[in-house]
């Protein structure tokens, strides 16, 4: 009984001895970080010539492209975003099969048109892949803080389901300017990077979301 | 934990005396052992507190400690497993307090649980703690399956295959039962 009480006053004295704040409110700016993401993306997309560039693609294909990139964005999202009334993440399982299932479903989707109209000129990707590297940190950074609590039980997986949501999203800002649904286009502009960013996150989130190491006091 | 998260800091003594019996009844029968247990359960207090400004609205404060006390244990697992290859010592575990064998065919309730108890370490890691946590713990399956991270498909499984090994270990098949009587 006395090991006992000794523990709680010893662990109480650790949490005096390193005091947290309280809870804010995180909804303004999160709100304010998603209207930065958004504005950031605008900018990258402008930079590199707007949607104009993708004019050469049949509008339907166009409109059909960017809608299930769209759909997929929005899943990935919500499949990895927390419970709202949980501090934990979604099932490995769940987390696993975005991970993989974003690159290999982009992929998959723009091949399906690639019979459905001509490409307007060949290229072998190299633009695509640097637009979507420097689309894809934006909505990363949103959704990791979004998510910000700890992870402890598979932080890398969690890491790699946001790279790969985030690259999602990056996914669509690259369909927006490219019009090219060629295969070896597809693998080295638009898979490539997916899977670059998805391993890259893994090893961030590792970081990120990993409990920290305490040194425990004994009693 | 969300009025200590609000700014009430005499709410985590109570939020103490409510789960510290739970973890650490979780941790020794996770490591058998009082000083790793007893760490355990200050880790996870201590990962707590810092999840104090963080912590979402509402959210379900067993789940999170018995997931932060499982990855701990695992933790400490692996660095022990580490520390024992480099000394080549064996591991110092000390037997639960209810691990008595029972005796007579006629058991009371708490010669079960022990019995229980005591064959609960023969199964595998991830059935034996998804056990604990729905059996011991009565967490509901999807709060255990949020503790794991894991669906609550998973868990059911774990569950069924943990209680078919411990139901065959209590009552072995006789051919079994046999040859053990059999053997000196």
């Amino acid at each position: 009984m006395r090991r006992q009480a000794d523990l709680k006053s010893s662990i109480l004295a650790q949490v005096a001895a390193e005091p947290v704040p309280p809870r804010s409110d995180r909804r303004w700016p999160a709100l304010g970080l998603a209207v930065l993401v958004v504005l950031a993306m605008v900018a990258l997309l402008d930079a590199w010539g707007g949607a104009s560039h993708a004019a050469g693609r049949p509008a339907a294909a166009g409109a059909w492209v960017l809608g299930g990139i769209c759909a997929l964005a929005v899943a990935a999202t919500l499949s990895v975003l927390p419970a709202r009334r949980s501090m934990l993440g979604r099932p490995r399982g769940l987390l696993l099969a975005v991970a993989f299932g974003v690159p290999l479903v982009v992929g998959l989707w723009l091949l399906l048109w690639h019979t459905s109209y001509a490409d307007p000129f060949a290229r072998v990707g190299y633009s695509c892949l640097a637009l979507t590297s420097a689309t894809a940190p934006w909505p990363f950074a949103l959704l990791v803080y979004l998510s910000r609590r700890f992870e402890p039980r598979h932080p890398a997986s969690m890491g790699a389901a946001l790279g790969s949501a985030a690259g999602a999203w990056a996914a669509l800002m690259v369909e927006l300017w490219c019009p090219l649904a060629d295969p070896a286009h597809v693998a080295v502009g638009h898979v490539l990077p997916l899977v670059l960013l998805t391993l890259l996150a893994a090893g961030l989130g590792s970081r990120l979301f990993a409990l920290p190491k305490v040194e425990p006091r004994r009693p | 934990m969300d009025r200590y998260a609000e700014g009430d800091d005499s709410a985590f003594g109570e939020l103490y005396d409510v789960l510290a019996p739970h973890l650490l009844g979780f941790a020794m029968n996770l490591t058998r052992n009082r000083t790793l247990a007893e760490d355990v359960l200050q880790q996870t207090f201590l990962q707590l507190h810092r999840s104090r400004a963080r912590w979402v609205r509402g959210a379900r404060v067993f789940p999170y400690a018995f997931s932060i006390a499982h990855h701990h244990f695992i933790d400490s697992t692996r660095r022990e497993k580490h520390e024992r290859l480099a000394s080549t010592e064996p591991p110092e575990l000390e037997e639960p307090a209810s691990e008595a064998a029972p005796a007579d065919d006629e058991l009371d309730g708490k010669r079960r649980l022990a019995a229980v108890l005591a064959q609960l370490h023969t199964l595998p890691e991830h059935q034996r703690v998804a056990f604990q946590l729905v059996a011991i713990e009565e967490l509901s399956i999807g709060e255990a399956a949020e503790a794991l991270g894991v669906t609550t498909g998973n868990i059911r499984i774990r569950l069924h295959r943990a209680r078919e090994a411990l139901r065959h270990l209590q009552d072995p098949p006789p051919a079994l039962a046999q040859r053990s009587k059999a053997s000196p």
